[in-house]
């Protein structure tokens, strides 16, 4: 129970450090008016070119890849704010089991991706006038969080690469972006080369972005238990990747004297 | 005036030296073009070809173009004032205008790269067909949207000179003018209150320029009149920027907190 406790603390701590001493104004900029500005412009852009039709999909699954940025960019932070303070060496020398500390420090960031991807919904709806039947939105739910479960996972191990190298908006932008165009929020899949659309697969998000088009737009819940499978999968798969690599990733900054880098 | 010009040329080569050193920046010149043209292209694959040429080469391009303008000029005063340097080039012989103006022009060369990038891309892997131009009339129509774009960027740069948020104030303003300059769509499909905001935004008039230069039915009427709009908006930029580098200029000095991170 104690270290149930302590798991949540460190949660809620580690949290409340990342944007505790930003000014409220930067955090609604950066975490809700940007995104929702990004999910605006492409709402626009698929209303304009598909005439409407299928729009409450795109608007949902827009919503739902506003999750990006908290699943790469905070969980980016995970690591890379105790290297930006100068104590990431006391973290990592600390007894503490640093798999659970850094997923518990990962479980902040998918709550609020997925408050942010909720707030765009709803913004979604009062902008484009779209309509979500009610009895979706529970199930609506379950696929965004799990989702953004996975989206997370694929983020921590991007987070463990801050132990190597300085170079993390370079990657962290590249995964935002592949995220973008694999996830197919605003074409099908179908649009795709079969390379491009094979590699989606392994991707988080693209299996939510499908089951919400599916849902919102045709009340479809046949694919709901075996992607969502797959998802959950995908995601346990990722962290458990995560940890593997942060051990590692850990071991070399050691062994190279690198984890002070900056 | 001989010392300033030579800061100018001199600070654009080091900008673009220090600027491509940055591992974001090689993102936005090297990386991003791909993304934003294919995304492009994925959405308007069945548009007919000029849609596809107006809004998927030259909206995405333009994409690059002015994502390379947030993470470089509207940000270079920020990293400035970061490294500690802010005050000295602030205060130095050479006149701040002049340095400012030479990192924007050096940060839109790279701008331009990234959007020849993304054109090659999709005439290449997608096979996309370029309408045939006049290159006379193409180079003069880009030589204004240059200009146009770097005195845009310097008002904002000097905006974000004073600001303490410009970090955040730079990561907010990327998919706002991707949307109220109508990259990817035109401007009339926007609310009726937002078009007013479009047509005072420089990028607005830059994209349009290029899209009725390179339209093979549009009239010299068209194209003159396109060409005197930009140039029209970009005076009173002009204008603008002088008047704000003053008051940048006396609030910094009054206030001295110019190097306050």
């Amino acid at each position: 129970m104690e270290s149930m406790k302590r798991f949540f603390r460190h949660a809620v701590l580690s949290y409340k450090a990342l944007f505790g001493m930003l000014d409220p104004k930067a955090y609604i900029l950066v975490m809700l008016l940007n995104p929702l500005t990004q999910m605006i412009f492409f709402a626009m852009l698929v209303n304009y070119v598909y005439e409407g039709v299928g729009l409450e999909g795109y608007v949902a699954s827009n919503a739902l890849l506003l999750c990006v940025m908290s699943s790469v960019f905070g969980m980016m932070t995970v690591v890379m704010s105790d290297r930006g303070m100068g104590t990431l060496q006391i973290v990592m020398a600390s007894p503490v089991n640093k798999g659970v500390l850094f997923f518990a420090r990962s479980v902040p960031h998918i709550v609020n991706g997925a408050f942010t991807a909720f707030l765009g919904l709803v913004f979604g709806v009062l902008i484009f006038g779209v309509s979500i039947p009610v009895e979706s939105l529970l199930p609506l739910l379950c696929i965004w969080m799990i989702s953004i479960f996975s989206a997370c996972g694929l983020g921590l191990i991007l987070g463990s690469c801050s132990f190597w190298t300085p170079s993390m908006h370079l990657l962290s932008n590249i995964l935002a972006s592949a995220l973008l165009l694999l996830s197919g929020a605003n074409y099908s899949l179908s649009v795709m080369p079969s390379w491009l659309s094979d590699l989606a697969k392994f991707f988080p998000l693209t299996r939510g972005v499908e089951l919400t088009k599916a849902i919102v737009n045709e009340g479809d819940t046949s694919q709901f238990v075996r992607l969502m499978s797959e998802e959950l999968l995908l995601g346990c798969i990722y962290f458990a990747i995560s940890i593997v690599v942060i051990r590692y990733a850990e071991y070399l900054a050691r062994v190279k004297g690198t984890m002070e880098m900056s | 005036m001989r010392g300033n010009l030579q800061a100018f040329f001199k600070t654009i080569i080091v900008q673009m030296k220090l600027s491509i050193a940055r591992p974001m920046f090689q993102f936005v010149i090297w990386i991003s073009p791909f993304f934003y043209a294919t995304i492009t292209y994925f959405v308007y694959g069945g548009q007919s070809p000029e849609k596809i040429f107006h809004y998927v080469v030259l909206g995405s391009g333009f994409m690059g173009l002015w994502t390379s303008i947030v993470y470089s000029s509207a940000s270079d005063i920020n990293r400035e004032r970061f490294y500690g340097t802010l005050e000295n080039i602030f205060d130095a012989p050479v006149s701040f205008a002049y340095i400012i103006m030479g990192k924007i022009v050096g940060n839109t060369i790279w701008g331009f790269i990234s959007m020849l990038l993304s054109f090659l891309y999709l005439r290449f892997v997608f096979n996309l067909e370029y309408p045939i131009v006049n290159p006379l009339l193409i180079g003069s129509a880009f030589l204004v949207v240059v200009i146009a774009i770097s005195v845009f960027a310097f008002v904002m740069a000097l905006v974000f000179t004073l600001s303490k948020q410009a970090e955040v104030l730079m990561n907010f303003i990327e998919y706002p003018i991707f949307l109220i300059c109508g990259f990817l769509f035109p401007i009339t499909i926007l609310p009726t209150w937002l078009q007013p905001i479009s047509a005072i935004l420089p990028p607005t008039w830059a994209i349009e320029l290029l899209r009725v230069v390179t339209n093979n039915a549009s009239t010299s009427a068209q194209i003159v009149q396109a060409i005197l709009v930009l140039i029209g908006i970009t005076v009173i930029y002009v204008v603008i920027a002088f008047v704000a580098y003053g008051a940048v200029d006396r609030k910094a000095r009054m206030d001295g907190k110019l190097g306050v991170y």
